[in-house]
């Protein structure tokens, strides 16, 4: 699905430069939950970022489907119909409320179809329901949180890909947004994801740990 | 739960300018401000400039002579509408009509009527000779007939329409015609002919305030054309030398309303002056405005371009909010200035003690549009300016702040 080869990411120039990512390659296929573990600092967020198309590497390919990508077109298309990101702040828009938001997507990328009912459903299921009219400022960040991971399941990606998703919440917020992968992992999603939580590294297909700029198999569960 | 609408572009630029009145309001009010002022000085300007071309036009004459006591007073009377009587009994007019280069003379007399319970209100009354082959265009495009006894043609500010009947020194006159407006003072005179003047002046009321002996001396001022391809300043130097001792003044139209167009001249050079300073404030205040706010929301078109919204569309929404303000703007600023100077336009006249002309309904619209160009031009490079800046970061960049 998506293959990340010798990604090199370094920030600065001449003396200041420095080499954040030094040539990470990570692949994720359908209905596989990949982690990446790693100290605050290490890359985590530049690494998921690139993958995203939000940054651009310094080095490296990203393949999707077997298709290179490149240019900033290509990502945007992708984050369109392909990859949800959930990433690590805020991320909703603050004019519209949580149903909208969650809709959104799907509207920015050209569908007519009308989705509140779906919407709805969706939210009702994971708990939410009662916050659909309600504002973003108006709702908690962990609330915030799991509205963001809302919006990436109700997209249908083929990919999500989650900063941290569970970072900085309670055990029972946590709890629900892995139930949420879990069960976008078993409808054939594929998830690239880093995080702490060991809850994450217990569903997780491979766990990789980031150390120095670089990428390595963590603990039993990796291959 | 009510079923949503489906999220347009439209919705997007509308839900991003109404959840933030108060951003929104500030632009408007400034675009608003741009195009108020603009319009106002333009409008004004164009309005002296107006009347002054009309005031030569209209005078239709090359040489105006005025009784020297009464130099300042005819000005306003023939420029200004102030009403003056000039009792000044002497004929010039065959001594004038004489000298060569001169072609046509035609006398005026000045009566102004009185703010008192005789009179329908304070007019300036002008007695020419209706037999004279001299004829104003104005006049006759207004009566084409000639005028008979107490019969008068109104200017277009008097509140007289053509069959009204009018009172002034107790007498009755009737209008038979009505002049178009021409930012002169014209606007507030009434003409009749010199017969009427003259038996006028031997009724009850009249006779205490102006007593005529003789219809054919009674002389307020000149108006003169000269031969055609013949200097009006040479001929004007003639006929000064001609009525040396006598208390006139010989003025070419030029000069007559010279003071007038140094006047227009300086308030055209300050009025320049304070559009170019205003614009670029203006401008200069818009663009930053402009990307300073979308500077600031950096992080929401981050999040636009996350969930999948391309450069275009983006691009879309910064241009369809900017449009929205700069129409809102600067048609309220346009349509406010435009109600103002309707509103001041009699304030605007006294205080300016300018002839002005104010532009017709055409030139009002090209002036709105000239303005709300201007504005659009500015808004268009803020967000000209935001776009490009914007496309130079990476998304990450955008939503980066708050990691
Ligand atoms: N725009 C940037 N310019 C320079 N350095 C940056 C920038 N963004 C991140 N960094 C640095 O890159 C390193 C990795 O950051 P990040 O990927 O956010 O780490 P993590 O998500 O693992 O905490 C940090 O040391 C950070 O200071
Ligand atoms: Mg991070």
């Amino acid at each position: 699905m998506m293959t990340l080869t010798n990604i090199e990411k370094a920030y600065g120039r001449a003396e200041e430069r420095t080499e954040i990512l030094k040539g990470i390659s990570v692949t994720v296929e359908p209905g596989q939950i990949v982690s990446i573990l790693g100290r605050s600092g290490s890359g985590k967020s530049t690494l998921l970022n690139i993958a995203t198309g939000m940054l651009r590497p310094t080095k490296g390919e990203i393949s999707f489907n077997g298709k290179i990508i490149k240019q900033k077109k290509e990502f945007v298309r992708l984050r369109s119909k392909e990859i949800a990101y959930v990433w690590q702040g805020q991320s909703l828009l603050h004019q519209f409320t949580v149903l909208e938001n969650i809709c959104l997507p799907h509207y920015i990328a050209g569908n007519k179809e009308d989705l509140t009912e779906k919407a709805q459903a969706l939210l009702d299921e994971l708990g939410l329901g009662h916050l659909s009219d309600y504002y973003p400022s108006q709702i908690s960040g962990g609330e915030a949180r799991r509205v963001s991971v809302a919006r990436a399941l109700l997209a249908e990606p083929s990919l999500i890909v989650a900063d941290e998703p569970t970072s900085n919440l309670d055990a029972d917020t946590a709890q629900t947004i892995l139930d949420m992968f879990c069960r976008a992992k078993e409808k054939g999603i594929a998830i690239l994801c880093s995080t702490h939580d060991m809850g994450f590294l217990s569903v997780s297909d491979r766990i990789y740990k980031m150390t120095d700029g670089t990428l390595e198999p963590y603990g039993g569960s990796a291959e | 739960m009510d079923s949503l609408k489906r999220i347009t572009l439209f919705r997007i630029i509308r839900e991003n300018l109404a959840r933030k009145p108060f951003r929104t309001a500030a632009m408007i009010f400034l675009v608003g401000l741009l195009t108020f002022s603009l319009y106002t000085v333009s409008y004004i300007t164009d309005s002296m400039e107006k009347g002054l071309s009309s005031s030569v036009e209209h005078l239709n004459a090359d040489i105006i002579v005025v009784p020297g006591d009464y130099d300042g007073g005819i000005k306003d009377a023939l420029l200004l509408g102030t009403p003056i009587t000039v009792k000044f009994q002497q004929n010039w007019a065959d001594q004038v009509g004489s000298i060569s280069g001169v072609k046509e003379v035609l006398p005026q007399f000045y009566v102004a009527t009185l703010a008192k319970s005789c009179c329908d209100a304070p007019v300036q009354l002008i007695a020419y000779d209706t037999a004279s082959t001299y004829v104003q265009p104005l006049v006759e495009e207004a009566y084409s007939g000639t005028l008979g006894d107490y019969e008068i043609i109104v200017g277009s500010a008097l509140s007289y329409e053509v069959g009204d009947g009018a009172l002034f020194y107790g007498e009755r006159f009737r209008v038979v015609g009505k002049m178009r407006e021409t930012g002169m003072g014209f606007d507030a005179s009434a003409l009749m002919s010199t017969k009427t003047a003259y038996d006028l002046s031997h009724t009850d009321i009249a006779k205490d305030y102006f007593y005529l002996e003789d219809p054919e001396n009674m002389v307020s001022s000149l108006l003169i054309r000269v031969e055609e391809g013949v200097d009006s300043a040479e001929v004007a130097r003639t006929i000064r030398e001609t009525m040396t001792g006598e208390d006139v003044l010989v003025y070419t139209t030029r000069e007559f309303v010279e003071e007038s167009r140094e006047q227009v001249r300086v308030y055209n050079g300050f009025s320049t002056f304070l559009l170019t300073v205003l614009y670029i404030t203006a401008a200069f205040a818009i663009i930053v405005l402009f990307c300073i706010t979308i500077n600031e929301r950096q992080k929401e078109f981050g999040i636009l371009s996350s969930i999948g919204a391309d450069g275009t569309k983006i691009m879309l929404i910064i241009a369809g909010e900017a449009l929205a303000i700069m129409l809102l703007g600067s048609l309220s600023g346009v349509g406010l200035s435009a109600a103002g100077v309707h509103l001041l336009a009699q304030f605007l006249k006294q205080f300016s003690q300018l002839p002005l002309l104010y532009p017709g309904v055409q030139t009002q619209v090209i002036l709105a549009g000239k303005c709300i160009l201007g504005a659009a031009v500015s808004v268009a490079v803020g967000v000209g300016i935001s776009c490009y800046r914007m496309n130079q970061i990476q998304p990450y960049l955008l939503v980066k702040e708050n990691e």
